[in-house]
């Protein structure tokens, strides 16, 4: 569609021939070279906090022991710089000199509070007309920005407002009427304001003035949220596009778009959605989502995630994801507390936990690079960092084991963590080598239902198969030990999937210790096939005396007719390991006309081809 | 081998003739193979001394049958009892086919040999209530004292099978901890073991009105029958106070219907 044919649409829906919102504000939608303009304006971020001091800070809503309160925390002194009650109804937002939250008003309305960044005063206050909604609010610099729009009994209605505010004196500078439609929050940055409107579009703003600048249109997905950062404008719903002139039509085949490979269990969830209110305030989905950080690029274009990961944020958990592949590549278990809040700030993956504790990871590695405790903070219910290129002490300490941390997160005690998550835990646990996996996978085989569901515990079975380490071998002959007993309620512990890595280990003491699963009648017949492959595998003589007991108890069973590949499976074994004894035996099975049909076949043919055969001669009638 | 046929087939083994003689074709030489005429198995008793049908049975059972005459050669072994037999009774103690571990566990329950408790003890554990019920009998035929903390978890698992044996066996410890099960052990499998312990001569008259005040608390036909059945074991000349008492309580649930 052209420029022209585009303007002749708006004509159109100012006729009211289309109808529809998205129609309605389609001029100059998509318009690459508007877009461009409009964030050629953008002033470059230093990455770098943007309160005046320029120290990282985190700004929090808590309870403290006199009752509920936001304080301001600096990350490197390690202090709390100021708290004042207060009990904000959104999240704070940093501005140069002045912070920002939403409040109640004891009538139910809705007032925007201006505080000094440096002290916590409330240095202005706005209250919102009783007809209007707060929809989100944003700083940049030393001027706030808001969007609402008129609602009733029936709903939001009319066209949203976005209006620009002194941060330090709360005076309106400008209002700004928006496109008809739904309204989201704002975000801004480097003199940009942007603005999703009617889920399809981000309307980018002067911040001077107000003036509409240029709009991207985001047809393939919705664009739920957007956020301004040093590395520039990014908005979208189920991924991530770096806002330029190539996305000015968003297309998730284009360089500027990403969607990070993510585990099933965890929501792809890349930022809050932004038009809806209740979302611009803490809440559960601060601790359940995806922090990511665009990599830099300097011209401004190309979307990738910095060191090409993602971290997902599940409750006291972090995942650092290779987003390309989906590939774990280290996690972090809180012990105590949920995390409440986290960021990337270029540098360190920052957070919060509920009870009070600030702490930095280095993303490429999960080393704790930093650890602070706010005092007096006994329930953290939620934080803004304003922590840009905040690093904390890269170096120091050591690399969390990601074996121990996985077994920490699965035999984690916490009913709120999903099936799913569970699944993941030991599906990565078992790719792990070493002997404390294989005692890990063991325990998760064996777990009751409540502890731990049947995905995970499928899991661990499969992994268990997997297994190539000899210093498991002592655990699977231990596990191998415990047999089906109805009285003491026990169950033989994944006989097939450790007959499976025995397969490819030859473990001789682990063959051995599966042979007696031959004798066992809760062993199933597929079990017992591949007991017998991996004796003979592993080359297990000693296990022919039970062979040869399970060759001959069986030869005759008919049960055997239809499947016998446990009977065909452990003659083979017996043949393949034993000297002429055994070859004598099978002779004689093969001929006894009780043997059931398949396994005479199958021994006629594999005595005829073994090695020796003419040496032995079949009983006669 | 004609002979040691004609004994299997005199211990009742004649079901495992057929098998026998292809055992036989097999393993003994040509000229001794010799067909047996088929005859009706007969009731006689065990001649467990002969060493030929034991071995007989070992080695079919040892080479692998059909379940039938596997099943046949275990009754013959239960007949003979003889201890040659227990390496075979124990493999097949643990054979795949229900019915035939039953049997094997019978066999080894005849046994006067201490080598089959491990063996019944573990099929305590059996996946089968019968074949668990076979071994719970037989130990408590033994007075394997060693078994009664299994049947007590195989009580406490609702397991109808272990609760005369473990009545049978129980300690009067064990008796008094059966009695605080009230409402965690199913009451017909609690009646089942406290009643067994009633018609015990070596536990005290003050535990069997113990046990029957036990018994009175529980709903079910089967407290009744335990009452009924005490009282009827008990000789019409012997006046020991727990008969009165189980009288009495007879009464009172006869006029409770």
């Amino acid at each position: 569609m052209t420029r022209a044919q585009l303007r002749a649409g708006v004509v159109l829906a100012s006729l009211g021939v289309a109808a529809g919102c998205a129609t309605e504000i389609a001029r100059g939608a998509g318009d690459a070279g508007e877009v461009g303009a409009a964030l050629a304006r953008l002033h470059a971020g230093a990455g770098a906090p943007v309160n005046a001091a320029g120290a990282p800070m985190v700004y929090l809503a808590y309870r403290g022991s006199s009752g509920p309160a936001i304080g301001a925390f600096d990350m490197a002194r390690g202090s709390l710089l100021w708290h004042q009650p207060a009990e904000p109804t959104g999240r704070i937002e940093v501005g140069r000199s002045a912070i920002v939250h939403s409040m109640r008003t004891p009538a139910g309305g809705t007032v925007l509070e201006g505080r000094n960044a440096a002290t916590g005063d409330v240095i202005w206050r706005q209250e919102l007309p009783g007809d209007q909604r707060l929809h989100g609010y944003a700083l940049d610099g030393e001027t706030c920005f808001y969007v609402a729009r008129a609602f009733s009994d029936t709903g939001t209605h009319g066209a949203g407002r976005l209006v620009a505010l002194d941060a330090r004196t709360g005076t309106t500078r400008w209002t700004h009427t928006l496109p008809p439609g739904d309204v989201a929050a704002p975000a801004a940055r480097g003199g940009i304001v942007a603005v999703p409107v009617a889920t399809q579009y981000v309307i980018l703003h002067d911040a001077d003035s107000g003036a509409e600048l240029a709009r991207i249109l985001s047809t393939e997905q919705a664009a739920t949220f957007v956020r301004a950062l040093p590395e520039g404008i990014f908005f979208g719903s189920k991924g991530v596009f770096r806002a330029s002139a190539d996305t000015a039509k968003a297309s998730h085949k284009s360089d500027g778009y990403a969607q990070a490979t993510l585990p099933a269990f965890a929501r792809p969830l890349y930022a809050p959605d932004m038009y809806r209110p209740e979302q611009s305030d803490y809440s559960a989905l601060d601790r359940k989502h995806v922090v990511w950080r665009p990599a830099a690029d300097p011209a401004g274009r190309r979307m990738a995630f910095r060191d090409g990961l993602v971290f997902v944020h599940d409750f006291r958990f972090f995942f650092a994801i290779d987003a390309a592949n989906g590939t774990l590549r280290w996690a972090h278990a809180e012990k105590e507390a949920d995390a409440v809040a986290a960021a990337h700030t270029g540098a360190a993956l920052v957070f919060v936990t509920a009870d009070g504790d600030v702490g930095g990871l280095e993303p490429a590695t999960g080393r704790v690079v930093y650890r602070a405790q706010i005092p007096d903070a006994t329930m953290v219910r939620g934080a803004t960092f304003d922590a840009d290129g905040f690093a904390g002490s890269p170096g120091e300490g050591a690399a969390p084991e990601l074996a121990a941390t996985l077994s920490s997160i699965l035999w984690d005690t916490d009913r709120r963590f999903s099936d799913e998550l569970a699944a993941y835990t030991v599906a990565e646990l078992g790719k792990l080598p070493g002997r404390s996996v294989t005692a890990d996978l063991l325990k998760a085989v064996q777990a009751p239902a409540a502890l731990l569901p049947v995905a995970a515990r499928r899991n661990a079975d499969d992994a268990l198969a997997t297994r190539r380490d000899d210093a498991s071998a002592e655990l699977f002959v231990e596990a191998l030990k415990v047999h089906s007993d109805y009285a003491d309620d026990t169950r033989p512990t994944s006989v097939a999937a450790i007959a499976r890595a025995t397969l490819a280990t030859k473990s001789k003491p682990v063959a051995l210790a599966l042979a007696e699963h031959l004798r066992r009648p809760e062993t199933d017949v597929d079990t017992l096939s591949l007991i017998s492959q991996a004796i003979a595998a592993a080359g297990a003589v000693s296990a022919l005396p039970l062979l040869r007991d399970f060759v001959c108890m069986y030869r005759g069973e008919p049960a055997y007719e239809g499947s016998p590949n446990a009977l065909t499976a452990a003659a083979t074994a017996l043949l393949e390991l034993g000297g002429p004894a055994e070859r004598e035996l099978l002779l004689f099975i093969a001929e006894e006309p009780r043997t059931v049909e398949p396994l005479r076949r199958h021994l006629k043919r594999a005595l005829a081809n073994a090695p020796g055969a003419t040496a032995l001669e079949a009983p006669g009638p | 081998m004609i002979n040691r046929l004609a004994l299997a087939m005199a211990h009742g083994a004649a079901l495992v003739l057929g098998a026998a003689l292809a055992l036989g074709a097999a393993l003994a030489p040509i000229g001794a193979r010799a067909a047996a005429p088929a005859r009706p198995a007969r009731s006689t008793p065990a001649r467990a001394q002969d060493p030929a049908v034991v071995d007989l049975l070992v080695e079919l059972l040892a080479a692998g049958t059909s379940p039938e005459r596997a099943i046949a050669a275990l009754g013959a072994l239960t007949k003979i009892a003889d201890p040659r037999g227990f390496e075979a009774l124990e493999l097949y103690a643990i054979h795949r086919r229900p019915e035939l571990r039953r049997e094997a566990v019978k066999a080894l329950a005849a046994l006067a040999d201490p080598r089959v408790v491990p063996p019944l003890l573990d099929r305590l554990g059996d996946e089968s209530p019968e074949v668990r019920a076979a071994a719970a009998s037989a130990l408590a035929e033994r007075r394997e004292a060693s078994a009664v903390p299994r049947l007590m978890r195989l009580c406490r698992r609702g397991d109808l099978g272990a609760a005369a044996p473990l009545g049978r066996l129980a300690t009067p410890e064990t008796l008094a901890e059966l009695r605080e099960q009230q409402g965690a052990i199913k009451e017909d499998v609690l009646a089942t073991a406290l009643g067994s312990s009633l018609r015990r001569s070596d536990i005290g008259d003050g535990v069997r009105i113990d046990n029957l005040h036990a018994i009175a608390k529980l709903h079910g036909v089967e407290a009744t029958a335990a009452i009924a059945d005490y009282l009827a074991s008990i000789p019409a000349q012997d006046n020991r106070a727990s008969k009165k008492e189980a009288q009495r309580m007879l009464d009172e649930r006869g006029g409770e219907r």
